[in-house]
C-alpha cells in the first residue's frame, strides 16, 4: 500500500512537472505568436525592447512563478502527506478494528468451541455410561438366557438321548424283526423260484443270473439275464421260472417292502 | 435238509455286493424236473378245399406228446386260437401257466404244393423262439410236420428232434389165397406213411438201418435157409452178402457203415463174426461152445455188445473189437437179451425177463442198474431213437404184437398207428442225412 502512495505521488509530482513546462512553452509560443504580425504594424517599437530587461522580466516572472509553483507544490506535498498520513492512520483505525473484531470473534469461536467440546465430552461420557450400563444388562441378560439356554439344552439333549434309545431299541427290534421277515421272505421266493425251475433235459454244470426287478406286493415288472449261461434253453428255463413264480412272496406294505430292500435282486440259477 | 437250506441263505444274504448290480443275490440251487407245458394252436387253412388235406397240429401235438417230454393242453381247453403272433393273448395263456405255443397256416398254391407258416412263442417272454416258412408238396406235408415237430423239440429241449425219422419193421399177416406172408416195411417214426420194401412168403426178420438210412440189412428165409441181404431202399436193388451153412443172422451195422456184425453159425454153434462190406472179409469175435447173438456197435465203435448163453441163460456180454476180455454186464434177472446201445453210449436197451415176463429195460452202464420201462408181459425188440428220448418196441395186444414207444425216461407209452397185421423186430432208423 505504501508503494502504491509512494508511486501515486510520484506520478502527481510528474504531472505537475510536466504541467509546468507545458505552461512554460505554450506562454512563449503565444509571446512569438503574438508577437509576429507586429513588425508589419510596430516594426520598431517591437524592436526597441530591451532584451536583457525581457530577459530580467522573464526570469523574474519565472522565478515568481516557480515560487508559486513551489508553494504550491509544498502546499499540494503537505495535503497530500496529511491525507496520506489521515489516510494511513484511518487504515491502521480500521485495521486495528478489525483485528479486534477479529480477535473478538476467534476469542468467541474458541469460547464456543469450547462450550461445545465439553458439551460433547459430557455427552459422549453420559452416552459411554448409558452403553456402559446397557452392555453390563445385556451381558447379565445374556448370562442369563445362556444359563437358561444351557439347561434347556441339556434338557434337550437328554430328553433327545432318551428319544434315540427309544428309537435305537425300536429300530434294532424293527431291524430284527426284517430280518427274520427277509429269511422268511427269500426262503419263500427260492421255494417259488426253485419249483417253477424246470431243468428236465438240461445238461449239468449250467449257470445263469437274472436281475429281477419287483414292485410292493411281489409282482414282477422285470427280468433281465445279466450274465448268461450260454446255453439258450437254460436261460429261458430261468427266466420263464421267474416269471411264472410271480408275484413273489413279498410285502405289500411299501414301507416294509422298501425296507427290504428287494425291489431289486439277482438270482444265480446254478442247480446241483 | 432244511438246516441246509437256511444256512445257505444266511450266507445268500452276507454275499449281497453282487458284481453286477449291488443288490441281494438268490442261489436257486435245485429245480424241477417237469414236461413242458406247450399248447399247439390248430392250424389255419387257406385252400379252395373246404378241409385242409391233414391236420398239422393234432400230427405235431402227437408227436411232442409221444417224446414224453411235453405236457400237450387238450385243444378243447386253449383259451384262444391265434393264428398270428399278434394275436395272442400273452396274459390269458401265463394264467393257464402255458409256457409256450405254437401257431401257423397252411396254405394252398396255386400250383397244387403248399406252404406251411409256424410259429414257436415263448409265453413269458412274449417273444418268438422259432418262426419258419416252408413249402411242401403234397406228399411232403406229413414230413413237413414231423420237421416242425423236430424243430420245436430241439428248441425247447436242446436235444435234436428224432420225429423226421423212419422205422423198419416186419409184418406178417394171412393173406386169402396165398397162405402166410412176411412184409418188410417202413414208415414215419409215428408208423404213418408205411410202405412195404420186401414181401416174401417165408420169415423176414431182424431189419437193421445204415448209418446213411439209405440201406437196410435183413434176414430172408427165402430158398429156406436163412441169409443176410442188404436192400436199397429207394432203388430196390437188394444184394445177399452172407448165405453160409447154418444160420446167418442178426446183421448189425458199424457206426461208420464200412462193417456188418453179424451171427454165423457155419464154424458149429452161433458165434459173432464182423464182415468188412467192401472186401466181404469176415472176422470171427467170439470162440464158446454157448450161442452167441444179437450184436450190437457202440456209438463209437470200438465195442460190440451181445447176447450169449455162456452163463447158463442168456445174458448180455461186452467185447472190445481189438480183443481183450469180454465182459459179462447183466446180473439181474434170468434172461436178458437183444442189447442196443443209447446214441451217446451210457445205457443199453434191452429185453429184460423175469417169472416169464418179457420187458423192455434200460442198463445204465456205469451202475448197472436195469430201469424197466414197460409193464407188459409180451414185448420185444426193443430200439432207440437215433436222439435217445424214445425207444420203439413191439407188444402184443388184442389184435397180436403191435408197434409201440416208450419214452426213455419211461413215462409216456403209446401204441403207433395201427398196422394190419402183427408187427415184429421195429428197428428206428438213423437221423436222415443232412441236406447238402
Amino acid at each position: 500500500m505504501f508503494s502504491r502512495l509512494t508511486f501515486k505521488s510520484s506520478l502527481l509530482s510528474i504531472l505537475l512537472h510536466v504541467a509546468a513546462v507545458l505552461l512554460l512553452v505554450l506562454s512563449f509560443d503565444f509571446t512569438s505568436r503574438q508577437v509576429k504580425p507586429a513588425p508589419q504594424v510596430n516594426a520598431v517599437e517591437a524592436v526597441t525592447v530591451d532584451s536583457a530587461q525581457v530577459e530580467k522580466e522573464l526570469q523574474r516572472l519565472k522565478e515568481l512563478e516557480d515560487a508559486k509553483e513551489q508553494e504550491k507544490l509544498e502546499k499540494q506535498r503537505l495535503l497530500e502527506r496529511q491525507a496520506r498520513e489521515a489516510e494511513t492512520k484511518r487504515k491502521t483505525e480500521e485495521q486495528r478494528l478489525a483485528d479486534l473484531k477479529k480477535k473478538k470473534e476467534q476469542e468467541q469461536k474458541a469460547l464456543e468451541a469450547e462450550q461445545k467440546k465439553v458439551a460433547e465430552k459430557k455427552k459422549e461420557q453420559e452416552e459411554l455410561e448409558r452403553k456402559r450400563k446397557a452392555e453390563a444388562e445385556k451381558q447379565r441378560q445374556d448370562e442369563e438366557a445362556k444359563k437358561k439356554a444351557e439347561a434347556e439344552q441339556k434338557k434337550r439333549k437328554e430328553e433327545e438321548a432318551a428319544r434315540q434309545k427309544q428309537v435305537a431299541e425300536q429300530q434294532a427290534a424293527q431291524a430284527r424283526a426284517d430280518q427274520s421277515l427277509m429269511q422268511g421272505v427269500i426262503a419263500n421266493i427260492y421255494q417259488d423260484v426253485r419249483n417253477n425251475f424246470n431243468i428236465s433235459g438240461l445238461p449239468p454244470g449250467l449257470e445263469c443270473v437274472l436281475l429281477v426287478r419287483t414292485v410292493p406286493g411281489g409282482e414282477v415288472v422285470g427280468v433281465q439275464i445279466s450274465k448268461s449261461s450260454g446255453n439258450e434253453i437254460f436261460d429261458r428255463r430261468a427266466h420263464d421260472a421267474v416269471q411264472k413264480a410271480s408275484p413273489l412272496p413279498l410285502p405289500a406294505d411299501s414301507a416294509t417292502f422298501e425296507r427290504l430292500g428287494l425291489r431289486q435282486f439277482n438270482l444265480r440259477f446254478k442247480p446241483q | 435238509m432244511i438246516s441246509r437250506i437256511l444256512l445257505f441263505f444266511v450266507l445268500a444274504l452276507q454275499a449281497t455286493a453282487s458284481p453286477a448290480e449291488d443288490a441281494l443275490e438268490i442261489v436257486i440251487d435245485r429245480g424241477i424236473e417237469n414236461t413242458l407245458p406247450i399248447a399247439v394252436v390248430p392250424f389255419g387253412w387257406s385252400g379252395a378245399a373246404q378241409d385242409p388235406p391233414m391236420d398239422f397240429a393234432l400230427t405235431i401235438s402227437n408227436n411232442l406228446d409221444r417224446s414224453g417230454r411235453f405236457a400237450v393242453m387238450d385243444t378243447e381247453d386253449l383259451p384262444q386260437r391265434p393264428l398270428q403272433f399278434q394275436e395272442v393273448n400273452f396274459r390269458d395263456w401265463r394264467l393257464l401257466n402255458m409256457e409256450n405255443i405254437v401257431l401257423g397256416t397252411l396254405k394252398a398254391l396255386p400250383d397244387g404244393n403248399f406252404e406251411v407258416e409256424f410259429r414257436l412263442i415263448d409265453v413269458y417272454r412274449g417273444a418268438q423262439i422259432a418262426g419258419f416258412r416252408i413249402p411242401a408238396s403234397p406228399k411232403q406235408l406229413r414230413r413237413t410236420a414231423h420237421r416242425i415237430s423236430d424243430i420245436i423239440f430241439e428248441r425247447l429241449t436242446g436235444i435234436r428232434g428224432a420225429f423226421d425219422t423212419r422205422i423198419a419193421y416186419v409184418t406178417v399177416r394171412e393173406d386169402q389165397g396165398k397162405g402166410r406172408r412176411y412184409y418188410l416195411q417202413i414208415a414215419d417214426a409215428d408208423g404213418f406213411n408205411s410202405q412195404v420194401l420186401m414181401e416174401s412168403g417165408e420169415p423176414l426178420m431182424s431189419p437193421a438201418w445204415s448209418p446213411d438210412a439209405r440201406q437196410l440189412a435183413y434176414v430172408s428165409f427165402e430158398g429156406r435157409n436163412s441169409a443176410i441181404f442188404i436192400q436199397d431202399i429207394i432203388t430196390g436193388q437188394r444184394t445177399r452178402i452172407a448165405a453160409f451153412s447154418g444160420i446167418n443172422s442178426a446183421p448189425a451195422w458199424s457206426p461208420d457203415g464200412s462193417r456188418l456184425a453179424m451171427t454165423l453159425s457155419r464154424e458149429g454153434d452161433p458165434e459173432i463174426y464182423v464182415m468188412d462190406l467192401a472186401s466181404r472179409s469176415l472176422q470171427r469175435l467170439t470162440n464158446d461152445r454157448g450161442i452167441d447173438t444179437e450184436p450190437a456197435f457202440s456209438p463209437d465203435g470200438r465195442r460190440i455188445a451181445f447176447t450169449s448163453d455162456r452163463g447158463g441163460n442168456p445174458q448180455i456180454y461186452e467185447m472190445n473189437l481189438n480183443g481183450g476180455e469180454i465182459k459179462r454186464l447183466t446180473f439181474v434177472g434170468e434172461y436178458n437179451a437183444r442189447p442196443r446201445y443209447s446214441p451217446d453210449g451210457k445205457s443199453m436197451s434191452l429185453l429184460h425177463a423175469q417169472g416169464g415176463a418179457y420187458r423192455i429195460g434200460i442198463l445204465d452202464l456205469e451202475s448197472t442198474d436195469i430201469l424197466l420201462l414197460t409193464s407188459a408181459s409180451l414185448d420185444e425188440s426193443p430200439s432207440f431213437a437215433p436222439n435217445g428220448s424214445m425207444i420203439i418196441y413191439a407188444t402184443s395186444g388184442r389184435r397180436g404184437s403191435e408197434l409201440a414207444a416208450v419214452s426213455s425216461d419211461g413215462s409216456v407209452h403209446q401204441r403207433l398207428a395201427l398196422q394190419v397185421g402183427a408187427v415184429q423186430e421195429p428197428a428206428w432208423g438213423p437221423f436222415p442225412p443232412e441236406k447238402p
